[in-house]
């Protein structure tokens, strides 16, 4: 039986063939790492592959692609980014291949063995945290589907370190922010790993006004963070790159997640779960809730 | 000076530690909130992390802070005030610092040194003693095997021979550890140099060819190579690489306050990112590939031309911590002629 590798070079392979395709975003892998590439016709498909260390959200890509046509890799929790970016006129949705992939749940970059060789056995005590939680592993609206689909995973109850931030008293969890925000290093891996991020000038580069002073101190990364926050306010579909990508560990996508569920119980609003859906902060429906408002 | 050589019996380290801190300010491995390894200032050795394993963020800030106050003025009526750099009140050890961010601080001073002084650059470096525990295994996305930089100018190694520590000293500063707690140290009698070499044989260390020197000749006809737009293009362009490389060094200078009070600071840049000197005119690399390439360049060519080493002690960082896993180490191979076929396989343009 094909491998889920061969099958997705098969299917990449095919695609280009039959000239769908202007470029390919997917994962590769070489010297230990899996990591993204953009292929074009003729590059070497030999090394594409979808493993536990596929962490990429590759719709990251996309805006910068734009007017070509584009096949990508997408896992289950990533194709709500495809809808809310077409929402927004960043990508044009019928340009796009999505590739489907059954997924093997990604192992916490964090907890990676040194010895990878019993990689794909591990336990969800090495999972990402989404990865816990999820609810489905296929990819769902895939124009092809690579591998033989997964079963319904059991998800697990909560999110450990979400309930133990809400269980604190306001100064606590301030403190705690003020603790997490001494580490940043104001890099902007977590802004530019976002895909819903995509802003050319973001409020961060401006200098006249200058929005965000540059010394990097807890209370302008704070200031930074609950900015980005609010711009990703019922717009972050919870691929948790933000906090996979930061260099020293912090758990930004706590914030974004909030929001999310605020969005969610208000609203009955989940970011990008339909391609019809109109982004909630733009639009207006008579019977929103207005019980909150002021 | 000329090396010395002197034994650390495994028990003593903890003492070491201990009585360093009467006369220094301690820096060492340790672990933060979230449990992650930082250099920081543990309060007792229970907390010190004598490991190999390495933090995400080099030691480099205590020579070039991220953020530092070059001037703060204030002005009362018709008198401004105005102070410079505040120099460190004590001295600062680095204890257990990993050999990859030790060898960094002579590359950093080279440029420091240059034509202008930096005063509180050097100033700090010359109150800062480094006392290094050299990786006993080199890991994944390691390369210093591959680049020149040995103990050049660390001020005392640590070597772990099982039962003890062999310790060479290379710098005054290193002997004055060591004097200052003479009773903790023995003297070595054996050939050290062939223990090192053993050492490093093991730990994966020692050097291998052919090493990353070799492929300045290359990259220097490989600037206008069609390849590097493919294999930079998933470059994001973030900060990581640059701010927790232990030599990177790139540095803005904003003003923040006002015209009764306010600083002028020195933070850290960087040379992939879209604003980077902006401030001046604009970023001149107008693609994310050309801003990657640079950094790549200035390592392995540009910086080795003016100052002959290589501006990289191999630590692999940025490869560690890149989101898009960008690999410094197979880029300067396959554009430096050492290598055929590019990482992650050969691609085409977009
Ligand atoms: S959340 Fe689900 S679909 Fe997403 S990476 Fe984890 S297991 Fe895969
Ligand atoms: S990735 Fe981490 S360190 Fe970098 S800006 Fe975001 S939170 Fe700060
Ligand atoms: S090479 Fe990696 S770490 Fe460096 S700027 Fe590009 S994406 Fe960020
Ligand atoms: S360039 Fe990369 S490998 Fe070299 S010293 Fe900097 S972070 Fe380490």
């Amino acid at each position: 039986m094909a491998t889920i590798k061969e099958e997705l070079r098969a299917a990449v392979k095919k695609l280009f063939d039959e000239d769908r395709i202007d470029y390919f975003v997917g994962y590769v892998e070489d010297y230990g790492h899996t990591f993204p590439a953009i292929l074009a016709k003729g590059s070497d498909l030999s090394r594409l592959t979808f493993d536990r260390k596929s962490y990429n959200n590759l719709a990251d890509f996309l805006p910068e692609l734009r007017g070509s046509r584009v096949g990508l890799v997408c896992k289950q929790c990533e194709v709500r980014t495809l809808n809310v970016l077409a929402a927004e006129g960043q990508i044009e949705r019928d340009k796009l291949v999505v590739v489907g992939v059954p997924c093997p749940a990604m192992v916490d970059p964090r907890k990676l063995p040194a010895d990878e060789a019993g990689l794909d056995d591990l336990d969800e005590s090495y999972w990402q945290e989404k990865c816990r939680r999820c609810l489905e592993r296929n990819t769902p609206f895939a124009d092809v589907f690579v591998g033989e689909r997964a079963s319904t995973p059991t998800p697990a109850e909560g999110w450990p370190l979400l309930q133990e931030v809400e269980a604190m008293s306001a100064e606590e969890r301030l403190a705690w922010w003020r603790e997490q925000m001494s580490l940043c290093i104001r890099c902007y891996a977590c802004r530019l790993a976002c895909p819903l991020c995509y802003c050319h000038q973001c409020f961060v580069e401006d200098n006249k006004p200058q929005w965000l002073d540059k010394s990097v101190r807890p209370e302008n990364n704070l200031h930074y963070h609950i900015i980005r926050a609010i711009h990703l306010a019922g717009r972050c579909i919870e691929c948790q790159e933000c906090s996979r990508v930061c260099p020293v560990g912090i758990p930004v996508d706590v914030l974004n997640n909030v929001l999310a569920r605020d969005f969610a119980e208000r609203f009955g609003y989940l970011a990008g779960e339909t391609a019809e859906a109109k982004p909630a902060l733009t639009h207006y429906e008579r019977d929103d809730k207005e019980d909150f408002i002021l | 000076m000329a090396a010395e050589y002197y034994r650390l019996s495994k028990d003593k380290v903890a003492e070491l530690f201990e009585r360093a801190r009467a006369d220094y300010d301690v820096v060492a491995k340790t672990r933060d909130a979230n449990g992650n390894l930082v250099y920081g200032r543990p309060v007792s050795f229970d907390d010190v992390a004598f490991v190999d394993e390495q933090p995400p963020m080099s030691a480099k800030a205590f020579a070039l802070p991220q953020t530092e106050a070059l001037v703060r003025y204030e002005r009362e009526n018709d008198k401004i005030r105005a102070e410079g750099p505040e120099a460190p009140t004590r001295d600062i050890l680095i204890f257990g610092v990993n050999m990859c961010d030790a060898t960094a601080f002579d590359i950093i001073d080279r440029v420091f040194r240059w034509d202008y002084l930096d005063d509180p650059y050097l100033g700090r470096r010359a109150q800062t003693t480094q006392f290094a525990l050299a990786c006993a295994s080199i890991q994944q996305d390691c390369f210093c095997d591959r680049i020149s930089y040995d103990e050049d100018g660390v001020d005392a190694v640590a070597y772990d021979l099982e039962g003890s520590y062999l310790i060479k000293v290379q710098t005054e500063k290193g002997r004055t550890l060591v004097e200052r707690y003479k009773d903790l140290f023995a003297t070595e009698d054996g050939d050290a140099e062939s223990s090192i070499k053993a050492f490093k044989e093991k730990a994966g260390t020692a050097k291998k060819e052919p090493m990353l020197e070799s492929a300045k000749p290359a990259l220097e006809k490989a600037f206008e190579h069609a390849d590097w737009e493919i294999l930079a293009s998933t470059c994001i362009g973030c900060g990581v690489c640059t701010y927790v490389c232990p030599t990177c060094h790139c540095f803005d200078i904003q003003d923040e306050g006002g015209s009764s009070r306010g600083r002028r600071l020195r933070v850290w840049d960087h040379c992939t990112g879209r604003t980077f000197t902006a401030m001046a005119a604009e970023q001149p690399r107008d693609r994310q590939y050309k801003r990657y390439r640079q950094r790549l360049l200035h390592k392995f060519w540009y910086y080795p031309e003016r100052f002959g080493p290589l501006l990289c002690t191999g630590c692999g960082r940025c490869i560690t911590h890149c989101p898009v896993k960008i690999n410094i180490r197979e880029l300067v191979e396959y554009f430096g002629g050492l290598k055929d076929t590019p990482p992650g396989g050969a691609r085409h343009g977009k």
